[in-house]
């Protein structure tokens, strides 16, 4: 059974249609990450699966619940926010058992699921102090304390990690992905990072624009995307996208001189048609394959790879993963890959398989 | 160079003129009547508390100084605990809403005080509350709500809107939200608006001219009962003028200690 689902939801601000027809299950225990750029309408999602912002139509249903006119206070879910939204003046410890206080716990017991929470998260010697005397990352810890106190069905998650710097970043991320894998709840995640998506996710859903562009599994997203939006957000450095017309009775693409052989697609193309080819930087360092030349413009060493940064006599500009050399300003090298990896999208940025 | 010598000269002029009159009826206070119009003025002179003693012989003055203290208080604890409720739903509206709204509650600020003061005398005469402190202090109270409302606004917008977020899924209702979150957040900006209200009453004198008894007297009012058919007791007035005053002063100094003493820092971001 679906511990959240999400059907047809639907939301505009005056003529701005923020949400437009979405439909999102989460299963019971999962790991579900609303993914798009800013402006895509995942907060918003987000702030209306919690009772924060009302939906102009649609049905949100918490278990077996339907919440869509419950106030956020019944809807038994608890929030993460980007900016931590801790109450100034209480301390840490009385943030953390605000929750309990608002549903009428006795000072107890409320003691103890605080002192439970704080030794989870290994924030008791935070306890006493203010939200002000706290570090970022400490702050976003108490933070999650506060959900996790009440034992919630769901748990939402807008953009937790954005305020912290690279490091923190990384170390908190692996923090709630071991949290979820202990706990196992449910927990939808909001984020804008495709690497936050990919490491925790269970399932992605893309969004552009208020729309569903593709629902996967981050490998799914990866190998076999449904657009060239998703194509092109998922995965860095970003994928290649080059100009190419379908030849030989749709059985191959040229791009500049290179020959792509596309037997293997199902879709038969006509001759002369312009589609786009999509590559993967890390699929243009093969030894054999469809031979592109590259123009060298930057190379960025990063220790164990390193990325080629350059212009095809086309002039579309690639970047390339380079494994074993470091081609230097103005050198002309070449790139390999194999057809079978490079993904075809029509001229409307659908995927043609 | 020449500049900052023009603008120190200007500094002190204006500091001379704001300053002055505070200094003469201060010193005026502590002087006998003849050092008070010696010409040419006495600059150094033996201080005396006879004026002092004259003022607080003076029962009238001691009821008004106590008439001013509790309407003062009441008024302005009522004014600020309407005013907050009221300025917290103002702040969590949408922009549109809340523009008219703000907009109702200005022209109530500028509105001329004889507009309501001359209609409610005559009320207050026929159901005979004239004489009676809360007619007051209902009055003073409904002046100061829309002061409080457009002051308190500001201290409510400086804290997050996600504090507010934050407590509905925790699963507070509005007034919990507004009791445990917002007012202790909005503490200096609380304090300073009351002080500002207390300030405002203490110093009004139309209000408290028509609305006023005998027993309802407040300091303003009564401070003109020095201003006798045999003439003006100046040393009596000065005193009173520095009595009156000084509460003001120290409340003045508080006042600006403690707005916005970064009550929401630490909770969002930094």
């Amino acid at each position: 059974m679906a511990q959240l689902s999400i059907r047809s939801v639907s939301k505009s601000y005056g003529a701005v249609q923020v949400l437009d027809d979405v439909s999102v299950e989460v299963e019971e225990g999962s790991f579900v990450v609303l993914l798009g750029p800013s402006g895509c309408g995942k907060s918003t999602l987000l702030h209306a699966v919690a009772g924060l912002n009302p939906i102009d139509s649609g049905t949100i249903v918490i278990g077996d619940r339907n919440v869509t006119n419950l106030p956020a206070r019944d809807r038994d879910v608890a929030m993460v926010f980007q900016s931590y939204a801790l109450y100034p003046t209480m301390t840490v410890a009385q943030n953390i058992a605000f929750p309990l206080k608002m549903r009428g716990l006795d000072r107890r017991t409320s003691d103890e699921k605080v002192a439970g929470v704080a030794r989870l998260l290994q924030i008791e010697p935070l306890l006493a102090r203010l939200p002000r005397e706290l570090s970022g990352g400490q702050r976003q810890r108490v933070a999650i304390g506060r959900a996790l106190v009440r034992d919630p069905r769901l748990f939402l998650f807008d953009e937790p990690l954005s305020n912290l710097d690279a490091a923190l970043r990384t170390e908190l991320r692996a923090e709630i992905k071991r949290l979820h894998q202990s706990i196992r709840r449910t927990m939808v995640y909001v984020t804008h990072d495709q690497t936050e998506a990919l490491t925790l996710a269970d399932k992605i859903v893309v969004l552009k624009a208020g729309r569903i562009e593709q629902t996967g599994t981050p490998l799914s997203l990866y190998d076999d995307p449904d657009n060239a939006f998703v194509a092109g957000f998922i995965g860095t450095p970003r994928m290649n996208f080059l100009k190419a017309v379908v030849v030989d009775d749709g059985k191959a693409l040229t791009t500049g001189e290179a020959r792509v052989d596309i037997s293997h697609l199902k879709t038969k193309l006509e001759n002369g048609k312009t589609v786009t080819l999509g590559i993967r930087p890390e699929h243009l360092d093969e030894k054999q394959g469809v031979a592109l030349p590259l123009a060298v413009d930057v190379t960025e060493r990063l220790g164990s790879t390193s990325y080629v940064h350059g212009a095809l006599p086309s002039g579309e500009t690639v970047v390339a993963e380079r494994r074993e050399d470091q081609p230097r300003f103005g050198e002309t090298i070449t790139l390999r890959f194999k057809p079978g990896l490079a993904r075809v999208f029509d001229g409307d940025g659908n995927r043609i398989r | 160079m020449g500049r900052r010598t023009l603008f120190y000269l200007g500094l002190v002029l204006l500091l001379l003129a704001v300053l002055f009159p505070l200094y003469w009826v201060i010193v005026t206070s502590f002087k006998t009547t003849r050092d008070a119009f010696a010409i040419p003025p006495v600059w150094l002179f033996s201080p005396t508390l006879d004026n002092y003693r004259t003022v607080f012989a003076n029962r009238g003055f001691l009821s008004a100084f106590a008439n001013s203290f509790i309407v003062s208080i009441l008024s302005s604890a009522l004014a600020v605990a309407v005013g907050s409720v009221a300025a917290y739903g103002l702040a969590q509206q949408p922009a549109e809403l809340r523009r008219a709204r703000e907009k109702f509650i200005l022209s109530l600020r500028i509105a001329p005080a004889l507009l309501f003061v001359i209609p409610m005398y005559y009320l207050a005469t026929r159901i005979g509350a004239l004489n009676k402190h809360w007619l007051l202090i209902a009055a003073y109270a409904f002046v100061n709500v829309p002061f409080a409302i457009s002051l308190l606004i500001t201290f409510f917008d400086d804290i997050p809107k996600e504090l507010r977020d934050a407590a509905r899924v925790d699963g507070a209702r509005e007034f919990s939200i507004f009791w445990h979150v917002y007012l202790p957040a909005a503490r200096g900006g609380i304090i300073a608006t009351l002080i500002l209200c207390v300030l405002f009453t203490w110093n009004e004198f139309f209000v408290a001219l028509v609305l006023t008894g005998r027993d309802t007297q407040t300091l303003p009012v009564s401070i003109t009962s020095f201003l006798t058919f045999q003439g003006i007791q100046w040393g009596a007035l000065t005193a009173a003028a520095t009595l009156i005053m000084l509460p003001m002063i120290v409340l003045g100094i508080l006042v600006q200690g403690q707005v916005v003493r970064g009550m929401t820092l630490g909770s969002v971001k930094g």
